[in-house]
């Protein structure tokens, strides 16, 4: 809907120039012709695997081997074609189907590891290998085409290497963090990417893939140490509970100084988890049934106090309407 | 009607505007910024409008507070206290939210879509219903009698707080007035049932196209866009066969069997094959981003509800033969929309692009954010997809001021 200026704002000639614009301006079929050809690559690529799943003895593997490596040298031999010479910044950006020819070869790759190990045990009983040999081409070709998206799929490729799961739902849905072992591997491997990230943005080098890093590294510390704070004893507890509030403590100051809502918003929901399990169990401790109505006491001041700090939070914050998470 | 004062959403159209005309050159920037700063002496932004991360934790806390009284309001009562005194409480609990939602948006800056007010508004009607039944002892389950009073009570608060999911909420539930009623009357109305569902939607479409024409109603432009959009949908629902023929065994409870064709399936069948087609032509010659979106979703709609009665290849061939098909159109579209034909472009052109989240660096993360544990096995693909709904989330197409 085009609004009406009140009058006098605009010049004629400016009011007559908008209206050509809005007439002549073309219709973008940007985004719909991209949906297509991503769910032409899920398509082919769940269709692949599921294929060799499923007729592993029947069918010729040298030839399903040969043409999957055969598809996949094609998408890389296209890319390497048209890639840019490499610099530490932003890479101008090129053709969207050159960034998805480099999402379908990476993706093919997946299934082509995948299929030498089921098939011929390549790698023997060293999973983590042949997990983690693929995330660490999917890294090499991150940085080289400048591809936050294969980023990310090599950083979730190296947390399945190490065992572990590198997002909230896949953590909770596996039961990960049940014992202590993965809680600390866990942390440690938040602290890396942490440390990565921190390298990307003080070093400038890929700065923009500083928001990749930060955001596993933040969400796989956290779970690590509210599954810790959840299994272990007395005294872990307090360690734990410490441990986030001072990861949500530098999430507020990072925020703060990128003017970024997402991370204060994760990290307010993480410590608020935290406190809130605190406060539960001291309250259900004796098992009296005055428990419930202080627990709904507790959450409707909690609840309350969260709000007026968010909506105090210019202050605190400096102006959120900046936009988007940067990225 | 309005909650709100119109004189601040022209304010905040007029603001997004000239954002969108500096971005695009239209207007120099030293003018766009000459106009702002007019316009912020006479207007400043109008309405508390927070970041979308700060609504969602505002919709949270507020739900888990609004509903923590209630509990605690219970709680309190506990004992002695019948269905219908119980029922009065919650209307009483809807009627307090309501007047919350009045007062934060009587505030001098109102709050609009600020998470916190539609948590409150959500909530309050969340309580009507059950409220309503409990209080007024209406035997039974929900009828159309009280769907048709939702579906008034949720069209007025759609228009009143200008909030664009309602009044989908609002139209859903007169389809199921609708649906009941025709299910409790006998054999003709459920025969006209699918009739009367296309036409009901194609009048919603054809109005609320018309609404959005008209300079008026612009205050509830996202609301008829949306509304529009839903209505796509449920014309298409009405004829889909999958639809139809799941429905017939479910109101004729016995005559008609599970594995019963239905009378008139080819009819239907080219309804649930044809409608996708139309949406898109209609899309693709109108330029309308609504119809092409209705069009693209209800064809894979129509490849399941076929694939769901007919087996004629497993899931993976299909998937197979279906991806490279698709890759294929899109580098046809690519190669053959570079340069601008028949109005048609595949170049991001900014304002005219649809909003996507659909590039690919954030499918890629959505990839890895669902598939289970690494790239390397099947990546679930409707799955995917189905996270990729979620990261739209909140007011629907309320981005668009």
């Amino acid at each position: 809907m085009r609004p009406t200026l009140p009058p006098g704002l605009l010049s004629a000639e400016q009011q007559a120039r908008i209206d050509l614009h809005y007439r002549n301006r073309p219709f973008s079929l940007f985004w719909e012709v991209r949906t297509l050809l991503y769910l032409g690559i899920l398509f082919l690529c769940s269709g692949l695997g599921i294929l060799i799943y499923k007729n592993i003895d029947t069918i010729g593997h040298q030839t399903i081997l040969g043409l999957i490596a055969a598809a996949t040298i094609a998408c890389f031999w296209y890319c390497s074609r048209r890639v840019k010479p490499f610099t530490s910044g932003l890479a101008p950006a090129d053709s969207s189907w050159a960034e998805y020819m480099l999402l379908l070869g990476v993706l093919l790759f997946g299934v082509f590891t995948g299929y030498l190990q089921a098939q011929y045990s390549v790698f023997g009983e060293r999973y983590g290998l042949a997990l983690g040999l693929p995330a660490a081409l999917y890294l090499f070709l991150a940085y080289r085409f400048d591809h936050r998206g294969v980023l990310q799929l090599a950083i979730s490729g190296f947390c399945a290497a190490i065992g572990i799961a590198a997002t909230p739902m896949a953590a909770i849905r596996e039961g990960m963090f049940n014992g202590r072992t993965p809680v600390w591997t866990g942390l440690a491997v938040g602290i890396l990417l942490g440390m990565a990230a921190l390298v990307s943005d003080r070093l400038d080098f890929k700065r923009h893939f500083t928001f990749s890093y930060l955001n596993f590294a933040m969400h796989l510390s956290l779970i690590a140490a509210l599954s810790g704070l959840v299994i272990g004893l007395e005294w872990e507890k307090w360690f734990f509970f410490a441990l986030i509030a001072a990861i949500a403590f530098g999430l507020w100051k990072y925020a703060r100084r990128k003017h970024s809502p997402y991370f204060l918003l994760i990290a307010v929901l993480y410590l608020y988890a935290a406190f809130t399990y605190i406060v539960m169990t001291q309250l259900f401790r004796s098992g009296s049934s005055a428990g419930i109505s202080a627990a709904f006491l507790y959450f409707i001041l909690s609840c309350a106090g969260t709000i007026l700090f968010f909506l105090n939070l210019k202050s605190f914050l400096g102006n959120t309407d900046a936009g988007l998470p940067e990225k | 009607m309005l909650a709100y004062r119109k004189s601040d959403f022209d304010a905040l159209a007029l603001r997004a505007a000239l954002d969108e005309w500096s971005r695009e050159g239209l207007i120099d920037a030293h003018h766009s910024a000459s106009i702002a700063a007019s316009l912020a002496e006479k207007s400043p932004l109008p309405f508390y409008m927070p970041n979308l991360f700060i609504r969602i934790g505002l919709f949270i806390f507020g739900a888990i507070c609004a509903f923590s009284v209630l509990g605690l309001a219970f709680l309190m009562l506990e004992g002695a206290h019948s269905d219908r005194e119980d029922g009065f409480l919650l209307l009483l609990f809807c009627a307090g939210l309501i007047a919350v939602v009045e007062l934060l948006i009587r505030r001098e800056k109102p709050f609009f879509r600020a998470g916190l007010e539609e948590a409150f508004l959500y909530g309050a009607l969340g309580c009507l219903l059950p409220g309503m039944l409990m209080a007024f002892e209406i035997s039974g389950q929900f009828h159309y009698p009280m769907a048709m009073v939702m579906m008034a009570a949720l069209a007025a608060a759609a228009l009143r707080y200008a909030d664009s999911l309602l009044s989908v909420a609002a139209m859903a539930m007169g389809l199921f007035a609708l649906y009941d009623f025709c299910s409790r009357c006998g054999n003709l109305p459920i025969y006209v049932l699918p009739l009367l569902v296309i036409f009901l939607s194609a009048c919603v479409v054809r109005s609320a196209g018309r609404a959005l024409a008209k300079p008026a109603l612009r205050y509830w432009a996202h609301l008829w866009a949306l509304l529009r959009l839903f209505a796509l949908f449920t014309c298409y629902a009405g004829g889909n066969y999958f639809v139809i023929r799941e429905l017939s065994h479910l109101v004729f409870h016995h005559g008609v069997s599970v594995d019963q064709e239905i009378p008139c399936a080819f009819l239907f069948y080219l309804f649930t094959f044809g409608l996708p087609f139309a949406y898109l032509a209609v899309g693709l010659m109108k330029k309308d981003r609504q119809f092409l979106l209705a069009g693209l979703i209800t064809a894979a709609l129509a490849v399941a509800t076929f694939k769901y009665y007919h087996h004629v290849m497993p899931v993976e061939t299909a998937l197979v033969l279906a991806g490279p098909v698709l890759i294929a159109l899109a580098w046809i579209a690519l190669r053959f929309l570079r340069e601008v034909r028949w109005g048609l472009t595949t170049s991001a052109i900014p304002g005219s692009a649809g909003k996507g989240v659909l590039n690919a660096e954030s499918l890629a993360m959505l990839q890895s954010f669902s598939s289970k544990d690494a790239p390397h096995q099947a990546p679930p693909g409707a799955a995917g997809m189905q996270g990729g709904g979620g990261s739209f989330g909140g007011g629907g197409a309320g981005g668009n001021f």
